[in-house]
């Protein structure tokens, strides 16, 4: 399953009204951090928002967004990673190296096997290509980020 | 007499112990790593030692570290919670060495029962019915394919010590069988230190029924019902409940008999759990034990809100040499409770756990609601523990009525900052197969996909953070929002990922 990507424009247009694709809704906070949204046919839901600027978060009846205002760092770096580079997803011992430069891989196919928290994860390719480059070693601790696996496309 | 507790754990079950010893009037020692010096359980405690840097191996799991805590402080017992040391027999072995009183079982049978093929053993002679399966004396590739082919597939290959699903690994072709058996062996050793791996047949479709039981110093064991786990995900639990919608009045009192006779059969002494698979329907479904927890397990609390009974402070009376004040008959189930586990882990990547500042962390709270939690708003989440963050557990007089607050009290729970599963712990109680009762122990897995739905961004909740962007934290209170947000504002391009 992959991360699926919505994008909608919210525009200000009054004291605690934004407008998105045309329809309006009244912002009212409820206390810090907390807001009553109401829209155009007078059904109000609550919404929690957290931050900016460091992380941009927001949730409303257990469904929970991670938001990025356009432009942001945020967006540049999720775009960069999923781009043929297969990177740590979380603090990992290696314990299997799958593939070897100039190898041909198929979407899905395994590339790593990490291991963390007493669990194996396998890293698998996000696209179909030939694989550039290996930056990682059986038995290598490596960070979040680390670029394990080069694809090239 | 138990005076002073040192808990041997961190997080949630940390704080759980720490207020049963408060309640009992017992004082409480807490310990943590570098990582959770300033953690809710270390506040919660009336001391605190510092054990060792933030990997758990040179601090949660450092035993001479923790019984010296113990000894310094003057300590007379240890509670070990649950994962960690809880079931390693030479923790057990080095508190009871140092004249201390172990919470919980004695290294003997916690030894005899974690060597899974030895207690299968014991169980079959006492006539608990076990699954058919084997453990080749030979652990070469070709006598443990030989034992699987006698068995037959589907067969699970698990490690010969350990739990939680760790090394484990179901086989439904014969090509499948050599890699399961290298990478079984492989986190056997990583995990358990023993690459020894047994085979068992895999029952089809399974339900996960356990039973918790209570055992004194004196001789006396009681059970106090089941608990339906079967909503399991790669064989770690993720909701649980009591009663189970399975089993038949019939079934109940055959599995409670047959969970109190294993834990005899070994001398078993504490709070402890015996696991069972159920096949078949009604009142002739089948039962065969797997094992028995020797601890706590993390979903002691919906137990506790059926049959009225405080777990904790029942280990706490039984460690301290005290008789069980009840007998068998003095115990029913009252209404229904439902336990979902809240984890920092992002479904729409496997699972994978996630670690940041909890930017804000509000619990639902309400009749029939308890949260059980060892975290904090502004706290961080680290990478170097398990990344439960809470346990929402819901009564309610009928199974309907603790589903409806479980959905409820979900929707409430605000947590930001960190990814996590809500949204999956509500997609499975609206699933229409929990909702009926009709689960088994691959469900989680075969519905994966639709119970991880990705639900993009809501136009209220763009509005919502639209609003909060361009006004910048919002003030103590609404009115004067609409004093201070005067002007007229650019566009914002709000973009969600998150289902």
């Amino acid at each position: 399953m992959t991360r699926g990507e919505t994008e909608l424009t919210a525009d200000v247009v009054a004291d605690g009204a934004v407008e998105i694709e045309g329809r309006r809704y009244g912002v009212v906070a409820v206390d810090p951090g907390r807001y009553r949204v109401t829209d155009d046919t007078g059904t109000s839901v609550l919404v929690a928002v957290a931050g900016p600027p460091h992380a941009f978060w927001a949730a409303s009846a257990g469904h929970v967004v991670e938001l990025a205002v356009d432009g942001s760092p945020k967006r540049a770096a999720s775009r960069r990673q999923s781009e043929g580079d297969m990177t740590a997803p979380m603090p990992a011992t290696v314990v299997k190296v799958v593939v070897a430069v100039g190898d041909a891989v198929a979407v899905g196919a395994p590339v790593i096997v990490l291991e963390a928290m007493k669990m194996e994860l396998t890293v698998r390719a996000s696209s179909s290509g030939v694989v550039r480059a290996i930056g990682c070693a059986v038995g290598d601790l490596v960070q979040p980020g680390r670029v394990l696996v080069e694809i090239e496309g | 007499m138990i005076r002073r507790v040192l808990v041997a754990n961190r997080g949630e079950i940390a704080l759980r112990v720490i207020r049963a010893c408060r309640t009992a009037g017992v004082e409480t020692v807490a310990v943590y790593s570098d990582a959770d010096a300033a953690s809710p359980h270390v506040m919660a405690a009336d001391r605190a030692v510092r054990i060792g840097p933030p990997p758990a191996v040179d601090s949660y799991l450092a035993i001479g570290a923790l019984v010296d805590a113990a000894r310094a402080t003057g300590a007379d017992a240890v509670h070990p919670g649950y994962g960690f040391l809880s079931e390693r027999a030479p923790f057990a072995r080095a508190v009871e060495d140092a004249g201390l009183v172990f919470i919980g079982p004695s290294a003997e049978a916690i030894t005899r029962l974690g060597s899974k093929t030895g207690a299968r053993r014991l169980m079959e002679a006492a006539g608990v019915p076990v699954v058919p399966g084997a453990t080749p004396e030979d652990q070469s590739d070709e006598s443990l394919t030989a034992a699987a082919l006698a068995l037959g597939v589907p067969v699970l290959v698990k490690p010969a010590s350990g739990g939680g699903g760790i090394g484990m690994k179901a086989v439904r072709t014969h090509d499948e069988l050599a890699p399961a058996l290298a990478q079984a062996r492989r986190e056997a050793t990583s995990a358990f230190g023993n690459p020894v791996l047994y085979l068992e047949r895999l029952v089809d479709r399974p339900r996960h029924i356990e039973v918790q039981i209570l055992a004194d110093a004196h001789g006396h064991t009681v059970h106090l019902f089941e608990r339906e786990c079967s909503a399991q995900r790669r064989h770690q639990k993720v909701v649980e409940e009591t009663p189970s919608p399975a089993v038949t009045p019939a079934v109940r009192a055959r599995i409670g008999a047959a969970a109190v006779r294993a834990a005899e059969t070994v001398g078993y002494r504490n709070a402890g759990t015996v696991e069972f698979l159920l096949e078949g329907d009604g009142d002739d479904a089948r039962f065969y034990f797997l094992e028995i927890n020797t601890r706590l397990q993390v979903e002691h609390p919906i137990t506790e809100c059926v049959v009225g009974v405080d777990l904790v402070a029942a280990q706490l009376a039984v460690a301290a040499g005290q008789r069980l004040p009840w007998r068998q008959a003095d115990f029913t189930q009252r209404g229904h409770a439902v336990e979902c586990r809240v984890y920092a882990e992002d479904p729409a990547q496997q699972f994978l756990p996630q670690a940041g500042t909890l930017l804000r962390y509000r619990e639902p709270s309400g009749p029939g609601i308890r949260v059980d939690s060892g975290v904090v708003e502004g706290g961080a989440v680290s990478v170097y523990y398990d990344p439960m963050l809470a346990k929402l557990i819901t009564w309610g007089e009928t199974r309907h009525d603790s589903l409806a607050r479980a959905r409820e009290a979900l929707a409430r729970f605000e947590i930001l900052g960190v990814r996590t599963n809500l949204a999956f712990l509500s997609a499975i109680l609206s699933h229409p197969a929990f909702i009926a009762g009709q689960i088994d122990t691959g469900f989680l897995d075969r519905e994966l996909s639709a119970l991880t739905v990705d639900r993009g961004l809501p136009p209220a909740v763009a509005a919502a953070a639209a609003w909060h962007a361009a006004r910048g934290p919002a003030p103590r209170d609404a009115a004067s929002t609409s004093a201070t947000a005067s002007t007229g504002d650019p566009f914002d391009t709000l973009r969600g990922w998150r289902g």
